[in-house]
């Protein structure tokens, strides 16, 4: 990886931080969630730097519309969703706060002891990966991807349904 | 030609195309050619005082415009004008196109939030409502012009329609992308968001000065974006006899912007729940159909 | 005292943008474009348009009839015009809330636009450009940092920025708050109940507790007859409340009148300055019925063609405005220079009428329009006019006219109780009052003189007129020659009363149509 590479991957990095933490400082919806959709953008920015260039074009583009949604689902179902009226909504902190030093060293915890092989130097083109993407998609994970999708298209009719008004 | 003044060209021709278009925006709403108005009426908003709401999200009220135009110069870039690569040659243009511009209704949204009032949050809302209504039909329809090139890279896509131009191969797709993106550009009958006889400009209206010409522009340039993109995806974007190639695009180009004001001048807007109902009913399906139809096509 | 100007000295490039803007003039009208249109002024030419908010605007064009309400709101309009900003007043002299005008022109003066250059180009900067404040906004402003209670925070012109979370809601956060730190101890880990939290809030349609937000629309809003304020409690963008803000338009027409019948018929004609007429014809009528004098055919003939031709203008007029509520281009520009080369005289029939029936062919609005304005049938005995034809009943004041039997006339029914039926009805309404006008130009050869209204005579008399948008009743009471008390039912206090009918439960742009579909003149119901 080249030099201007690897600053470009901090840069980035150190942005999705900030927005990550910017996302538990806010006390409106709609700004968290944003928030949380700067950061997922940066780290599609990350894997744009790291040549997986389908892999970050997606990333940006899903978490757009995605944390969109869930802003508008804060919004609805929070009591104070412009953060104006003063409100703490925090609760629960000392089990929260050790759930969270606990996940977050279990987080850290793989990702160093896990052993990833060896760095790539090469890099395919961007053309080639989506190709080999695809084929990947159709053969070997094409059971886990479509249990997956399955399994989300169930949730969503589930959740549709629930939500139809009763009738008597 | 050498490549600076291809460049040169086509960035000219662009801004050139942002003009006209400011042209017939003001032609759609008051039915008269003013070629001087765009430039007085930039000028009159630049020399405006800014005035900005009292209790408002600052972040986002700045933010919003810029972000709005970027997007929409974002997605330009990976369109190609002629036959040499545009501005950024991407192997995922396709999806690129969808995910700058995605960012849009976020850019709305924001708007609508930020300074703090009533029509301006509705209209941002109902944006995002928008977005689920023009966000699938509009991908599946790019979809198909990828699986008929077989590459998301544009200049492919291009090159793909050297014999038949994907409006004949999938007409479904054309249509449904052609009202997607005036649903995108909020455009009437989709404008929603800015709805000037309910909202009375919805969420541009605690906007002013400079941040409105920027919101502005920034329409114009996403319609031009959106126009470029109708072009090279099922127009078959620079292909065309006698004339050199960007002028055929940039021709196709008006010619779908200038399609897009003629139908938004004789619109009914359109109510939220019936855009919703539509698309999930009828352009859905319709956008599976027609990967059906061209996946069938591709192995004919 | 310069409340337009942008601070600063003149350069350049400042006189390259006052050129400008002097060239693509914004104009904000007060009370509404559609009375402005009935005085003649409908900025057709280049470089002029008409916005829909203040905040696009760099004219604010205040014309004449503005009560001391309306001015207050317009103020507020006018102070949250972005400088340089153009006050101009069309035929007024002075009013009060707003400052001196920077340019005084007479109604449908020619050197408007002229007028409005020439200030700006001299006076777009200045060094004594002050910011402009007005009373109320201050008071307002002054209340919200004292912290007390809600206060109305309303900002004319329908451009009010209500702050959406912290102002109508203070208090119940405060109070949720509370409820949340006592919740929080009996339930030992503080976790928060949202069952518990939204118990007393109020609920949507769905059952889901949501926090409504209050706003207006008007007196100045672009979809709605000019002077027309509505405030509504959104619930997202549902109408759960709407109501017709009362008394703005007041300027005490039924206290102060003049009791010399001539003067007093006068008096009446002003009550609606969107259509005079059909006043002015009301007020001769009932005068007419006490002296017991019968007009020559001739007089009834040219009121009918001039009661008619009102018709015509006011439903072009109405329809400049709905196109506007419904959203579409072509149709609202036509209807705006339509109506204008008709009230010069210069548009033919034909034109008029082909522009009705492209209207009744045009794709998509009539399923846009069913669904939407229905009226409650136990409520639909009050309405008359063009509503209630619409809605399949046989009301119309002019079929007891005898100047319309002989034409035999028969009004205009539809069967549709909604905003379709109703365009409908106006539209061929166009159309027969066209053929009207044209017929009854046979009927009279001969200029006879009806009778003067001189005699001193006491009684009570009684008339109706169909005005276009519905019934218009005036009873008078004469004594020795002169008016005692009159006593005036229009047409469009009955449909006001609907507003909240037709808007609640509606999605928000279904209830604007369906306000405007009602075609109320605000204007007929505050005196």
């Amino acid at each position: 990886m080249s030099t201007t590479a690897f600053i470009f991957l901090l840069f980035f990095g150190l942005v999705a931080i900030w927005f990550g933490w910017r996302v538990f400082m806010t006390s409106s919806m709609v700004r968290s969630a944003l928030s949380l959709l700067a950061a997922m953008a940066a780290i599609g920015a990350m894997f744009l730097v790291m040549e997986a260039e389908f892999l970050g074009v997606l990333q940006i583009m899903m978490m757009a519309t995605e944390m969109s949604i869930m802003a508008i689902f804060m919004m609805m179902f929070m009591m104070d969703p412009g953060g104006m009226g003063g409100m703490d909504m925090s609760h629960q902190k000392i089990p929260s706060v050790s759930g969270g030093v606990l996940v977050g060293a279990l987080a850290i915890g793989v990702a160093v002891f896990t052993g990833w092989g060896h760095m790539a130097l090469e890099v395919p083109l961007p053309a080639d990966q989506n190709h080999d993407l695809g084929i990947e998609l159709m053969k070997r994970s094409m059971m886990i991807f479509e249990s997956a999708g399955v399994t989300i298209l169930v949730a969503m009719i589930a959740a549709v349904s629930t939500a139809l008004p009763y009738k008597k | 030609m050498s490549q600076t003044v291809y460049w040169i060209v086509t960035i000219l021709l662009f801004i050139a195309g942002v003009y006209l278009l400011a042209v017939m925006e003001r032609w759609a709403i008051y039915g008269r050619f003013e070629f001087t108005y765009p430039v007085k009426s930039w000028l009159a908003l630049f020399g405006q005082e800014s005035v900005t709401p009292r209790k408002m999200d600052k972040v986002f009220y700045e933010t919003a415009p810029l972000l709005f135009i970027t997007a929409a110069l974002l997605a330009a870039m990976v369109l190609p004008f002629g036959k040499g690569s545009p501005a950024i040659d991407l192997a995922t243009g396709a999806l690129f196109i969808n995910a700058a511009l995605a960012y849009i209704m976020v850019a709305v949204l924001m708007a609508g939030w930020a300074p703090n009032g009533v029509y301006a949050l509705v209209g941002g809302w109902r944006f995002l409502g928008q977005l689920i209504a023009y966000s699938m039909p509009i991908v599946m329809a790019i979809t198909a012009t990828v699986m008929r090139a077989e590459s998301m890279a544009l200049p492919t896509i291009v090159d793909s329609q050297q014999g038949l131009w994907n409006i004949v191969y999938q007409p479904v797709g054309f249509l449904l992308f052609y009202l997607s993106s005036m649903a995108m550009a909020f455009l009437p009958p989709f404008d929603l968001p800015v709805a000037p006889g309910t909202l009375a400009g919805g969420v541009w209206a605690e906007f002013t000065s400079v941040r409105l010409l920027v919101f502005r522009i920034g329409r114009l340039t996403l319609i031009m974006t959106l126009s470029l993109a109708t072009t090279v995806l099922f127009l078959g974007g620079w292909h065309g006899p006698w004339l050199p190639d960007f002028v055929w695009t940039f021709l196709k180009t008006l010619a779908v912007a200038a399609s897009c004001f003629g139908v938004s001048r004789f619109a009914v807007r359109i109510r939220y729940d019936s855009l919703l109902a539509w698309s999930w009913k009828y352009a859905t399906p319709a956008a599976l159909f027609n990967i059906l139809w061209v996946g069938i096509l591709l192995l004919l | 005292m310069n409340y337009g100007a942008r601070k600063g000295s003149w350069d350049f490039f400042k006189r390259l943008t006052a050129r400008a803007m002097a060239s693509d003039l914004s104009i904000f009208p007060v009370p509404g474009a559609d009375v402005l249109r009935a005085c003649g002024m409908h900025f057709m030419q280049k470089g002029m348009s008409i916005v829909a908010t203040p905040r696009e605007a760099n004219v604010l064009l205040v014309a004449a009839p503005v009560t001391e309400k309306l001015a207050e709101k317009a103020a507020i309009a006018y102070a949250q015009m972005p400088r340089p900003r153009v006050l101009v007043f069309a035929g007024l002299d002075e009013l009060p809330h707003l400052p001196k005008p920077d340019v005084k022109v007479a109604i449908e003066a020619e050197n408007l636009q002229e007028e409005i250059k020439k200030w700006l180009t001299q006076y777009a900067w200045s060094e004594e450009a002050i910011p402009f404040a007005p009373e109320k906004l201050k008071k307002a402003l002054e209340d919200q940092q004292e912290g007390q209670g809600h206060m109305h925070h309303d900002h004319g012109g329908g451009h009010d920025h209500q702050p959406h979370e912290e102002q109508g809601s203070e208090e119940k956060h405060q109070e949720h708050q509370h409820e949340h730190g006592s919740g929080g101890h009996d339930m030992g880990g503080g976790f928060m109940s949202m069952v518990a939290m939204t118990k007393d809030m109020p609920r949507s349609m769905d059952g889901l507790a949501m926090e409504m937000n209050p706003a207006h629309f008007g007196p100045f809003f672009p979809g709605l007859p000019g002077g027309l304020s509505i405030s509504v409690m959104l619930d997202g963008d549902t109408v759960m409340q709407a109501e017709i803000e009362k008394g703005l338009l007041c300027r005490h027409l039924s206290h102060d009148f003049p009791a010399v019948p001539k003067e007093f018929i006068e008096h009446i004609s002003k009550i609606n300055p969107l259509a005079p007429v059909a006043f002015r014809l009301l007020a001769e009528k009932a005068v007419r019925n006490i002296l017991q004098t019968a007009n020559s055919h001739y007089k009834n003939v040219s009121d009918l063609v001039l009661l008619e031709k009102e018709r015509v203008l006011c439903h072009l007029n109405w329809l400049a405005v709905f196109s506007h509520t419904i959203g579409n281009l072509w149709m609202q520009q036509k209807a705006v220079s339509l109506h204008r080369q008709y009230q010069h005289g210069q548009a033919n029939g034909k034109a008029i009428v082909k522009f009705a029936e492209q209207i009744s062919k045009m794709p998509h609005l009539k399923k846009r329009l069913m669904p939407v304005g229905a009226i409650p049938e136990n409520l639909l005995h009050h309405v008359s006019g063009p509503v209630a034809r619409a809605a399949g009943l046989q009301k119309d004041a002019r079929m007891q006219d005898k100047t319309y039997q002989e034409l035999a006339f028969s009004p205009v029914q539809e069967q549709q109780n909604n905003a379709w039926g109703r365009l409908l009805v106006r539209l061929a309404e166009i159309r027969q009052s066209l053929q009207l006008i044209e017929k009854s130009k046979k009927m009279v050869d001969t200029k006879e003189k009806s009778p003067a209204i001189t005699d001193k005579v006491s009684g009570k008399g009684m008339a109706q007129i169909e005005t276009s948008a519905g019934m218009a009743s005036l009873m008078i009471h004469l004594d020795e020659g002169t008016v005692k008390h009159f006593h005036l039912q229009t047409p469009a206090v009955s449909h006001a009363a609907l507003i909240p009918q037709v808007a609640a439960m509606q999605e928000l742009g279904d209830a604007l149509i369906g306000i405007a579909s009602l075609d109320i003149a605000p204007w007929e119901i505050d005196l």
